[in-house]
């Protein structure tokens, strides 16, 4: 183990002890990510702060979980963190039911985001803008498991699809919105610029 | 209509497919938290059997899939946020310290310095844990001499003391499951169950439990006790937790149906709570699936049988 990954383990027993300064260290250094990730997906600034105050939480009851061999800091939070989004958004979204492909072409249709603030949500637009520009099943996989929360394997029993079909539409899905969001933010720094 | 994009993932990772680039490619999806239990369960375990190197990279991947500044959002946080979050944190830990503090202390008021709660169980902590119980269990039972009355109540407090102990140990690691197991308070199934995440330190896949050891010889202050053991025959790891065991030197052993005598472990109890964690060979690890545990004492006595 690295001294920094042996240092980041220190700190996670004393967070798991409810060390009040440890805590405070854990959020300054994760903070921003988590916020991040959490108003990327809830509809609202408010919904955003309370989920990063719950993930907090989360972090306190699974420190002594966290294990530097297996996975580095950020890693552990983040997925802390995108768990409490997804059940978040899973206890609050109404779940589609199983139909196949082939059963209704308006099954592939868009999905129902969430609400958003009167003020709008920049990112959150964007992002759909860009998942809405997939390709169909890439489209609908993202839809389902990065944004609804739904598990591959669910969505591979929606579709009717091999769940191997799915997990690659997910891995090719991600990168191209990546390189499109990326290629925004580009765009968007030299507009700013210019 | 089946909707087929021409790629080659099989529907199940198998340890041939989880090597180089289709690992990589799940570990991003395992980052982002996209894997179900059970793949992720079979990503843990290709990446925990993959080389040094390789894991080292795949935690390099995951590290920057989780940062990727095109899935976050621009907005910043409010300074606000942060006192906010503090002080729903630390109201949490608060409660949790007063959900499990003890119900009354009677005696001398041992040096506790500053309290802990939520934190991980080691040996260490368990034995110090155990030494305080001793401590407290001494002075009520010398509060109790004379009066069923009192005999009862000491009773009842020692037991609702040796829960708060284990529960103010409020974590899901192994030592404390297997404390809470001792005590009756779970069963091995939540154990397991508890035991079950991705990414957590201690996995595992099997573990034997042997518990409600029984005094053989008539030795009175054995009779009462219990002996548990934990094994992960996967690792050798073995938790040895003993409840009302007398002082002295013991060797817990075990016999095979055909009578052939293994010793284990061998250990010194010195309070009335006991507990320790032990590497043993993987073959021992194994026996213990089978047979009989036994403790002998220090003059060669079997005091306890499963």
């Amino acid at each position: 183990m690295e001294p920094a990954e042996h240092d980041d383990w220190l700190l996670m027993q004393k967070v798991g002890e409810g060390d009040e300064a440890a805590m405070a260290e854990l959020y300054d250094r994760f903070v921003g990510l988590v916020y991040k990730t959490s108003r990327q997906m809830m509809p609202s600034r408010a919904e955003a702060e309370d989920a990063v105050q719950e993930t907090f939480i989360r972090l306190w009851q699974t420190a002594d979980r966290f294990d530097p061999n297996r996975a580095k800091l950020v890693t552990w939070v983040m997925l802390i963190s995108r768990r409490h989004l997804i059940d978040r958004l899973r206890r609050k979204s109404a779940r589609p039911e199983q139909l196949g492909l082939d059963s209704s072409v308006d099954f592939l249709g868009p999905v129902v985001m969430p609400p958003r603030d009167v003020g709008g949500n920049h990112d959150l637009e964007i992002l759909q803008r860009r998942v809405a520009e997939l390709p169909e099943l890439q489209r609908v996989v993202i839809e389902r498991t990065y944004i609804q929360g739904f598990t591959l394997r669910e969505v591979s029993e929606q579709l009717n699809a091999p769940l191997g079909t799915v997990k690659s539409a997910l891995s090719r899905g991600l990168a191209r919105l990546r390189d499109r969001l990326m290629s925004d933010n580009k765009n968007h720094g030299q507009d700013s610029s210019a | 209509m089946q909707f087929n994009d021409g790629n080659n993932f099989s529907d199940r990772m198998t340890p041939e497919a989880g090597r180089g680039p289709d690992l990589r490619a799940l570990a991003v999806l395992d980052a982002l938290g996209l894997l179900d239990d059970v793949d992720a369960a079979q990503f843990d375990r290709a990446f925990r059997d993959s080389p040094a190197a390789l894991q080292a990279e795949l935690r390099v991947i995951q590290a920057a899939a989780v940062a990727d500044p095109a899935f976050l959002s621009t907005e910043e946080p409010s300074a606000e946020l942060k006192l906010q979050t503090l002080t729903r944190v630390m109201t949490a830990v608060e409660q949790q310290e007063s959900q499990f503090a003890p119900i009354a202390l009677i005696g001398r008021m041992a040096s506790r310095g500053s309290r802990r709660v939520a934190r991980s169980v080691d040996t260490k902590d368990l034995v110090e844990q155990a030494m305080e119980l001793a401590v407290l269990r001494k002075d009520v039972e010398r509060f109790t001499v004379s009066s069923y009355y009192w005999r009862a109540a000491s009773i009842a407090l020692t037991a609702a003391l040796t829960v708060a102990l284990v529960f103010q140990l409020n974590n899901s690691s192994f030592a404390l499951k297997v404390s809470e197991y001792a005590l009756g308070n779970a069963s091995s199934k939540q154990i397991f169950e508890a035991m079950e995440h991705p990414g957590a330190a201690l996995r595992f896949d099997k573990a034997t439990f042997k518990r409600g050891l029984v005094g053989k010889n008539g030795t009175p202050t054995a009779t009462s006790g219990t002996l548990t053991l934990a094994v992960d025959i996967n690792n050798g790891a073995l938790m040895v937790i003993a409840i009302g065991v007398p002082k002295g030197k013991y060797t817990v052993r075990h016999r095979s149906n055909l009578n052939v005598i293994t010793p284990v472990e061998k250990f010194e109890a010195i309070h009335g709570v006991w507990g320790a964690e032990y590497t043993i060979a993987l073959d021992t690890a194994r026996l213990l699936n089978s047979g009989t545990i036994e403790l002998v004492d220090g003059d060669g006595i079997v005091v306890m049988s499963s």
